[in-house]
């Protein structure tokens, strides 16, 4: 967001020199042209100090941009060429499709101040679906994957719209019984995409590896950042995140927004979970555990806030790319991996501490 | 839409075509009730709105002033009543509705969506796209870019400031200027001066003798009886509910108008 990149607190001159617009706008009370004059008496006295509030609203806009780059130095340093070599990236952009997928979808109704827990239950039950679909209609069956995570999706947004649950509720809900439906409908049991248990899944497979995997991460993020940014759909849920009630006083249809962004990650979801499936050759009982939380993670700390309104799916790419590369870093720098669970939460933690402009909210909860 | 957007900002020319007589009535409303549970938010209230006046609606707070100006706008449906606009009955019962017959409503609290732009809250639910998805955003921006200068913001001149980052009498200024860019009939303005100083409040109310000067008719919902003697041509007193009198200001004077909202009576 270019806007906090330059509303770095008590930095009026600054920000007003930035934007060039708003020197009017706190001089309510009192002329403009003595308000700027007072506050650029004010920001010459204490100029010094007034570099280090525009560096941190820099570093604040650009968290994650800075904390995969410090990733990346990182395990140069620690990895040597082991990490910074062409096999390794590789490696890491074929560990981003599934991840980046819900990270983005996420992004979406994060932006409208909802969210929805249920991505990593939808990847392994889409999943399921779309192995016994392809184990019946061939290529084609993994289909019914999508459409599986579709509907999810539609009836999560559905309830959350129509009975008015919150979205945590619901999505939390929907997690439990989507896991629960895996567990019975699987068996227990690992489902291959073919009787064969080749562990590949036709062309999918090979598209999901290097070259191939590139185009697999640019086309939706593309589309995603045509669709958030350049749209009504992006900019409604951008308003629905600012003030709903304000949007629905004005006729934006609240409902159809939420089963739409509940639709759409559900499609999404669905989509995911063929490429985890394109990956793995097998849906199992484990399928997509935890991702909603690593979803989550990549997009708070790509700096969309969880209060909505406002967020980048840029941001989320780099989020999502930061986390990849940490777990990829402490495996090559042989570190186990339940040490990369406590580095990876740690990493949030600093990341929102950085992050997070505490001026700008009142009351945090 | 596409005519909306593209009319000219001359004064009157929301209503080109159509009879000037300032007589004529724009709305009117009888009867109307609305019952929230247990409390009776309005009951058989009537009145009539004509063409090209100002009329102010008065009252002590919970006299239904703003669930009237909600039933108006399609927030909230009349359980029961009629609403005529140009003496046709219609059925307002979305806000979509009630933006197709002409009615905007300017809430007390303007409106607006702190984190979005300038365009994005002038055109807020309207959005012009293309395909039904594209935000035309550079026909947005000239539309925004006509109605700030013919509203004279002062200091405005990024769009792509976040509404959050204005003036209150910026936002009022943008919350009125929304009326400019869809030429309405009937405008609805909730305690437009509230929060306002002297000199923005002078702002606001030269802003709304223009509207009704390009030929809009306005109902103003307001607290101040400086702003009714000086602004509206006739007044609407409500009191618990129910619209217990409206007449031309000329017929009052401050201490009849006091009387009837307190006490009801005249």
């Amino acid at each position: 967001m270019p806007r906090s990149a330059h509303s770095a607190p008590e930095t009026s001159l600054g920000r007003d020199s930035a934007t060039g617009a708003n020197s009017s706008q706190t001089s309510s009370g009192e002329s403009a042209g003595s308000a700027l004059l007072s506050r650029r008496r004010k920001a010459f006295a204490d100029f010094p100090s007034r570099v280090g509030p525009q560096v941190q609203g820099v570093v604040r806009a650009n968290v994650a941009f800075i904390a995969l780059a410090v990733l990346v130095i990182l395990f140069w340093i620690l990895g040597g060429s082991t990490f910074m070599s062409v096999r390794n990236w590789e490696i890491i952009l074929e560990q981003c499709p599934v991840l980046l997928l819900l990270a983005l979808a996420v992004t979406f109704v994060i932006t409208a101040g909802y969210i929805d827990l249920s991505v990593g239950a939808g990847v392994g039950f889409a999943g399921l679906i779309a192995a016994l679909g392809s184990q019946h209609f061939g290529m084609p069956g993994l289909l019914l994957g999508i459409v599986a995570g579709t509907l999810v999706g539609i009836a999560n947004g559905g309830v959350f719209a129509f009975l008015k649950i919150p979205s945590f509720i619901v999505t939390l809900a929907s997690m439990i019984i989507l896991r629960g439906a895996l567990n019975i409908v699987s068996g227990g049991q690992a489902v291959y995409t073919d009787q064969s248990q080749s562990g590949t899944v036709g062309w999918l497979t090979p598209a999901l590896q290097y070259p191939w995997v590139v185009i697999v991460l640019v086309v939706p993020f593309a589309i995603m950042w045509v669709l958030y940014n350049k749209t009504v759909f992006g900019q409604n849920l951008k308003a629905l995140g600012g003030s709903e009630r304000v949007a629905g006083l004005f006729g934006v249809p609240l409902r159809l927004y939420k089963v739409m962004a509940f639709g759409f990650v559900g499609l999404i979801v669905g989509i995911a979970s063929v490429a985890n499936l394109g990956q793995i050759g097998a849906a199992s009982p484990q399928s997509g555990l935890g991702m909603e939380l690593d979803a989550i993670s990549a997009v708070v700390l790509g700096g969309t806030p969880l209060t909505g309104g406002s967020g980048s799916v840029t941001k989320t790419v780099m989020g999502t790319l930061a986390l990849v590369v940490l777990a990829d870093g402490l495996t090559i720098v042989g570190i186990p991996p339940s040490w990369n669970d406590i580095v990876r939460g740690s990493l949030l933690v600093i990341a929102i501490a950085i992050a997070l402009d505490r001026r700008k909210i009142g009351i945090v909860k | 839409m596409t005519t909306d957007l593209q009319s000219g900002l001359a004064p009157g020319s929301a209503r080109q075509g159509r009879d000037s007589d300032q007589h004529e009535e724009v709305l009117r409303v009888e009867g109307v009730s609305k019952r929230f549970g247990a409390l009776q938010a309005l009951q058989d209230v009537t009145f009539d709105l004509r063409n090209q006046e100002i009329l102010a609606v008065v009252g002590a707070n919970g006299a239904g002033k703003s669930t009237l100006m909600k039933v108006l706008a399609g927030v909230h449906k009349a359980d029961a009543g009629t609403i005529f606009v140009d003496g046709h009955p219609v059925d307002i019962t979305s806000v979509k509705s009630s933006q197709a017959l002409g009615i905007e409503v300017v809430y007390q609290d303007l409106g607006l969506v702190p984190n979005m732009d300038v365009p994005f809250n002038l055109f807020l639910g309207r959005t012009p796209t293309r395909m039904g998805l594209f935000v035309q955003t550079r026909k947005m921006r000239e539309r925004t870019r006509q109605v700030l200068d013919h509203l004279h913001i002062k200091g405005l001149q990024d769009l792509s400031v976040s509404v959050d980052n204005l003036s209150g009498g910026q936002r009022q200024a943008l919350a009125i200027g929304r009326t400019l860019v869809w030429d309405r009939r009937i405008v609805i303005l909730d305690e437009p001066a509230a929060a306002l100083g002297v000199e923005e409040t002078n702002e606001v109310l030269k802003l709304i003798e223009e509207l009704r000067q390009r030929g809009s008719s306005v109902m103003v919902v307001t607290h101040n009886m400086d702003h009714v003697f000086s602004l509206a041509d006739r007044v609407l007193v409500m009191r618990d509910g129910r619209s217990v009198r409206q007449s031309a200001i000329s017929e009052l004077d401050a201490d009849q108008l006091v009387q009837a909202i307190m006490l009801g009576t005249v």
